[in-house]
């Protein structure tokens, strides 16, 4: 009697120590019923910010997070500080998941409401706007090197974006005078080389069968394959014009990255309020 | 005792879990804004099936769509999936879009006994239109599909193996015969040019020279080609003209 009291209790507890283990989706759900079940709309985004709270601490910055960040109306939050966490974070998090527009928004939203000039807050201003606005990251930059002079290797972002490689129809006119040489410039010397011989080679076939009296050959051979090997001569070189361009422009980037990559490991930004 | 304790435990939870009730406001409150973990949390905490449960569960299927999963959970609710209009709408819509054929008739088999709706009788035609081209009268469509139904109709009366027969006989005929005309006369031109190659290098150097051997080759190809092309013309169109016209009745529908 009295062990099968004791089991009857162990199961009671595992059980219970079971469900206090609730799976993820299993607690944004009770979060999610409460806010469906609350009327207040305040209380509603308070309900929210919890929910999103509970999901950076278990480590969850995807794409259903920023979607929450999506719902929340940070203007109805009544708590200065929490709409501050809120703002900082949700700026974290579409960076995270490649929404710029909306980080650029929220950070907006976040120094109207805080008017951080931290070195944190200016380095999120780098993050946010490396591509797409040089001028103020250089801005930022030049105030930030007064702080430490390793944030003056930041300014390539500026570089980057402004990247654009030079003489594109020097390497076309090229390959239209010699064929694959353009390609050739462009660092694809192989394939410089056979667009030469297939260009020359059918320029000499044409000229053999007009030796030879082929009149129809010559014309359907040079009008057929000899015009497309020379046109796709020109297409080719426009697009190894444009891979290196693209190459070169990562390769600028990766180097850019890993600078900022190394100024993050000292002067970490976290998610805040967890 | 304790056999008796646990025993009235089970029978409570179990009667617990048969009173629970969905909370059909909240299920549409986590459909409206897309919250597909916690709708399927939520679906999941009731472990006991019940009709409701299958007919929540296929909604959520047809939202994340999921054809053999929404058609599980269908037929253990027909009853209550089919006094939702819009359900059986936007799964026949979808089905007919996006799934398998065995699914599709899977799916229309399914609602042959039950009552006739506006969305059954109508998507039961358009079932019936595509599956059965030949033998469906347009006039049983509303007016605004019967052109894009005529249009598939006229390509499935169109025999393949004739598209190719014609493209043997002359280059490019069975693309003609398909109604690509532009295509006919690329393929006919093509064709001609090989030939002539052909032609004039065997006159001029034989037919033992490389290149009549290569023009003969090229020839050969772009004419087997030219045969599977009118074979593959028609085949492809009466898909195409399939997918136009399901697509134009699912837009069409409401």
């Amino acid at each position: 009697m009295l062990r099968g009291i004791i089991i009857s209790v162990l199961l009671i507890l595992c059980s219970v120590l079971l469900q206090a283990q609730a799976p993820l989706a299993d607690s944004l759900l009770a979060y999610e019923y409460r806010y469906f079940k609350c009327s207040n709309d305040t209380l509603k985004q308070g309900i929210l910010h919890q929910k999103i709270n509970y999901y950076l601490k278990n480590g969850y910055t995807g794409e259903a997070l920023f979607e929450e960040h999506k719902r929340l109306k940070y203007n109805l939050l009544l708590d200065a500080q929490q709409k501050k966490i809120f703002l900082w974070n949700a700026t974290l998090v579409s960076y995270l998941n490649n929404q710029s527009e909306y980080s650029a928004l929220y950070l907006e939203e976040y120094l109207k409401a805080t008017a951080d000039s931290s070195l944190n807050a200016e380095l999120l201003k780098v993050l946010v706007y490396k591509y797409s606005d040089s001028v103020k990251v250089n801005r930022v930059i030049k105030k930030l090197s007064k702080t430490d002079g390793q944030f003056k290797d930041l300014e390539c972002f500026a570089e980057v974006a402004l990247y654009n490689r030079k003489h594109k129809n020097f390497y076309l006119i090229s390959s239209l005078i010699v064929p694959g040489s353009g390609t050739a410039m462009n660092g694809r010397a192989l394939k410089g080389l056979v667009s030469l011989a297939l260009v020359g080679g059918s320029a000499y076939g044409v000229y053999q069968l007009v030796q030879y009296g082929l009149y129809i050959n010559a014309v359907l051979w040079g009008s057929g394959v000899g015009l497309k090997f020379y046109s796709g001569n020109v297409k080719l070189t426009q697009k190894t014009f444009e891979e290196k361009e693209a190459q070169q422009k990562n390769k600028l980037a990766n180097k850019c990255e890993l600078k900022l990559k190394n100024l993050l490991t000292k002067y970490p930004l976290s998610l805040r309020g967890l | 005792m304790i056999k008796k304790i646990n025993n009235y435990l089970i029978v409570f939870f179990y009667v617990a879990a048969c009173h629970a009730q969905i909370d059909a406001r909240f299920v549409k409150h986590l459909a409206t804004n897309k919250l597909q973990a916690e709708h399927r949390a939520y679906l999941n905490s009731f472990t006991v099936p019940f009709d409701s449960l299958h007919y929540y569960k296929a909604k959520y299927y047809l939202q994340y769509f999921n054809d053999s999963l929404l058609l599980t959970n269908y037929t253990q609710s027909k009853n209550l999936c089919f006094n939702d209009q819009e359900f059986i709408a936007s799964a026949s819509k979808l089905i007919l879009l996006q799934s398998k054929p065995i699914f599709q008739d899977a799916w229309f088999a399914s609602m042959v006994n039950q009552e006739n709706t506006k969305a059954k009788k109508y998507f039961e035609a358009i079932y019936m239109a595509t599956t059965e081209p030949l033998a469906f009268n347009e006039k049983e469509l509303v007016p605004e599909l019967q052109k894009p139904f005529l249009s598939y109709k006229k390509v499935c009366g169109k025999k393949p193996v004739l598209g190719a027969a014609l493209s043997t006989v002359v280059p490019g005929l069975g693309k003609w015969y398909a109604g690509k005309p532009k295509s006919a006369l690329m393929a006919f031109v093509l064709n001609g040019s090989y030939a002539l190659q052909t032609w004039e290098s065997a006159g001029k150097l034989g037919i033992r020279h490389p290149l009549t051997i290569i023009n003969a080759s090229a020839f050969a190809i772009f004419y087997l080609s030219n045969v599977y092309g009118g074979y593959r013309a028609i085949v492809d169109l009466r898909k195409e003209r399939k997918k136009q016209f399901i697509a134009n009745a699912a837009g069409y529908y409401n």
